[in-house]
């Protein structure tokens, strides 16, 4: 089934012994393990360009391909194995000193990586034709002979190969290092090597353990509340009392377990981050761009369901900053700046929440453009452009139907403008801003709640409804007379502190229905904030504020303004959850 | 063998009353029947759209299958129920006045479309059952409750199962 072997490895000729069959399992642990490599290369490959003389990036990405080899070997898939020996073999050369970094090194590396993935993808779906790798280990090999002749600096490379060897390296890679000649054993080394502290968990596992915490989250209320009414009818009784010391054991394990079930599908950004330089790379080349991308932050973990959602808004971001935001070096030597530009990426927690900020050095926006813009195509009236802020007028990107560049690139654009990367991120529960300073570049700022599986909120109830706040966004409730509520343009209002502040119900009919005032002449109002707006939320009710497992509302139900989920309360009932940054817009039309 | 031509000529459908008209969904799409209960409104959400539920610990959305077919709606009684269907992986509850019975029919039975309803209805009514002592209208739930209300937008597909390292990467 396999092409000839151009180099004859040893593999080709035990790959059979071991390819009998492989089991599903096999494969599985197989991909997973791929995938890591690859990621891993992925990162690598990029920052071999800058940091070629980094001997422990080499051994790194060495050991990555050494690894592929390996496995996929063991598993009896001589074209990927065949592949990433090629692609060893070549690394072998850097790592011993006899040949240096060249872009054509990398560049080769980064096609066989490329046809890498395509033949891992088509184990996965078997309908797909597996690559040919003939043109990869031709450009492999090409590249290595070429920097062969070239020459390296063997005296220079000699005295750093003893520094690749980690102090608590294992034998295998010393012997790797020392033999100088390229390993080939069809084994994987690492695989007999220890037994990891760590295990793989399918996803589909921790979401339903997940979801079994919920529910005990769901029981814990209602104990909670059963307990306070058998307390309060049966003082001193002491079955009941009992039934107390057992309840609040029992709530605090479940308490445990929800915080060590969040804990467990947190994970790194850079998981997510890791594919970017490669990206970013690739765009700044076809673009003529040069572009130093660096980040920060790759430990700070997240919740798993987060991160896969904040991919495209980031994505969209980076090819944002690649294509608009940063110059070509003609450009940018023009204007008395370094020819390459600087495009950073960074993650790190604060309170309760995760901030990503991507900065670039580029041009900046162009605050007047952008108002001049927004006006043309009707977004925002001339009254409303003279009000603005030049904070608020950079923040007009993200309004629907914005687009600062005329004509779609095939990089960004495509008629997806930032308004879609602000609702992505709001549907996460997140905000976005931007700053931007005209010739010295623009930052994106994104801040995220640490989950979305459980939040704060405050129970309210209105029209009959229950209905959760968000605690982060709630600044305080208050009790307002009738004479209070005052009219803007038809529309209710309250003064609170110099402040008017608009005024939302929740029975879903438009303006308020403020003639429901059974309670006197006053009404509760519940005050919340998303960045620099508030609005007063009228409701019925105030009760107990707890802790509420975020429920979505389900795929025939998005997009209804105002909620962002669902919550099981404690009686069984089902809680909407409010979307305050929705109700803010729905509240102050027009200004976003 | 004999299986297979028993399903292609029959079919198991599960018989409820609209109004004063009566209608089937095959069995297949149904999960379960459940007695009418409380619901959650949801402002802003479609007419159609009675709003949510509990089912067990699951947000099911529930539609008045009568609101989104244009007949009238009656009021509540004894015999209300919600019908739970599942579509495209996601459970639907729909009211109904009540279900009359699970019942397998031959195909035969069925009469197409075309001459009878108009041809937007066409999109979601799939034909006419006669039986012998009513007629009735097979719904293609699928197309009804995906064609009809909003679309699944953009963006939403899930990723496939991966995997995730359960103890922090030391």
């Amino acid at each position: 089934m396999s092409k000839s072997s151009l180099t004859g490895t040893q593999e080709e000729a035990n790959g059979g012994v071991f390819s009998a069959d492989v089991s599903a399992e096999e494969l599985k642990v197989f991909i997973e393990e791929a995938d890591e490599q690859i990621a891993l290369l992925d990162r690598d490959l990029v920052r071999l360009e800058t940091e070629a003389d980094d001997p422990e990036l080499i051994q790194e990405i060495f050991r990555a391909t050494h690894t592929m080899k390996g496995s996929s070997a063991m598993l009896g898939y001589p074209r990927m194995s065949e592949l990433a020996h090629s692609m060893e073999s070549l690394l072998d050369g850097l790592r011993s000193g006899k040949t240096s970094v060249s872009a054509e090194i990398v560049d080769s590396l980064l096609y066989g990586l490329d046809i890498l993935k395509v033949l891992r993808d088509s184990l996965v779906s078997p309908e797909r034709i597996p690559a040919d790798i003939g043109p990869a280990v031709a450009r492999l090999e090409s590249a290595a002979e070429m920097a062969a002749s070239v020459g390296g600096r063997p005296a220079d490379r000699e005295g750093t190969t003893a520094a690749v060897r980690r102090p608590n390296g294992d034998g295998n890679e010393k012997k790797a290092a020392t033999d100088g000649e390229q390993t080939t054993s069809p084994v994987p080394d690492h695989w007999t090597q220890h037994i990891p502290q760590s295990v793989r968990v399918d996803v589909k596992t921790l979401d339903s353990l997940m979801n079994m915490v919920e529910e005990l989250v769901i029981d814990r209320s209602r104990i909670s509340q059963i307990n306070r009414v058998l307390e309060s009818k049966y003082a001193g009784d002491e079955l009941v009392r009992d039934l107390s010391q057992t309840s609040s054991h029992v709530i605090k394990v479940i308490n445990e377990l929800q915080q060590d079930i969040m804990q467990v599908r947190m994970v790194p950004i850079g998981t997510l981050f890791n594919s970017f330089p490669r990206l970013v790379r690739d765009l700044a080349q076809r673009q003529g761009k040069k572009v130093e991308f660096t980040m920060e932050g790759l430990e700070t973990e997240l919740d798993r369901s987060i991160i896969e959602q904040i991919r495209d808004p980031l994505i969209h971001l980076l090819r944002n900053a690649v294509d608009h935001g940063v110059e070509d070096p003609e450009s940018r030597l023009g204007a008395g700046k370094p020819p390459i530009a600087l495009v950073r990426l960074s993650a790190f927690q604060e309170g309760g929440h995760i901030v990503i900020s991507m900065e670039d050095d580029g041009k900046g926006i162009d605050v007047n453009a952008v108002k001049h813009k927004a006006l043309a195509k009707g977004l925002i009236s001339a009254d409303e452009v003279a009000r603005l802020s030049m904070a608020d007028a950079v923040n007009l990107v993200f309004m629907p139907g914005f687009s600062t560049v005329e004509k779609a690139t095939d990089v960004s654009g495509r008629g997806v403008g930032l308004d879609v990367v602000k609702t992505n991120i709001e549907k996460l529960s997140g905000s976005v801003v931007t700053e931007s300073r005209p010739g010295e570049g623009t930052k994106f700022m994104i801040v995220l709640p640490l989950t979305l599986a459980v939040i704060q909120g405050l129970l309210v109830s209105a029209s009959g409804t229950v209905y959760v706040m968000p605690l982060a966004s709630v600044t305080e409730t208050i009790l307002m007379e009738q004479h209070e509520i005052l009219t803007v343009r038809g529309r209710h209002v309250i003064r609170l502190r110099n402040n008017v502040i608009p005024l939302v119900s929740l029975d879903g009919a438009p303006g308020l229905g403020l003639s429901r005032a059974d309670r006197g002449d006053k009404y509760f109002i519940v005050v919340a904030r998303d960045g620099e707006r508030s609005i007063g939320v009228v409701v019925d009710e105030l009760m107990e504020q707890q802790e509420f497992v975020v429920k979505p509302l389900g795929k025939f139900l998005v997009d209804i303004r105002g909620i962002a989920g669902a919550t099981i309360l404690g009686d069984g009932q089902v809680g909407l959850i409010l979307d305050v940054p929705a109700l803010i817009k729905m509240a102050t039309p027009r200004i976003e | 063998m004999v299986k297979e031509t028993k399903r292609m000529t029959e079919q198991q459908l599960v018989l409820f009353d609209l109004a004063t008209e009566h209608y089937a969904i095959d069995s297949m799409n149904v999960r379960e029947i459940i007695r009418m209960q409380s619901i959650t409104k949801i402002p802003g959400a479609p007419a159609s759209v009675e709003g949510v539920i509990n089912l067990r610990g699951k947000v099911t959305p529930v539609m008045d299958l009568r609101k989104r077919l244009g007949l009238v709606v009656g009021k509540e009684s004894k015999e209300t129920r919600i019908v739970v269907v599942e579509v495209e992986g996601q459970d639907v509850g729909l009211i109904v006045d009540g279900v009359s019975e699970v019942l397998r029919i031959p195909v035969s039975v069925i009469e197409p479309t075309s001459t009878i309803v108009a041809a937007e209805e066409a999109d979601y009514i799939l034909g006419v059952a006669k039986l012998e002592t009513k007629l009735v209208i097979l719904l293609d739930i699928g197309r009804l409750l995906v064609g009809g209300e909003k679309r699944m937008p953009l963006g939403m597909e899930k990723a496939g199962s991966q995997a995730v390292s359960a103890a922090p990467v030391a």
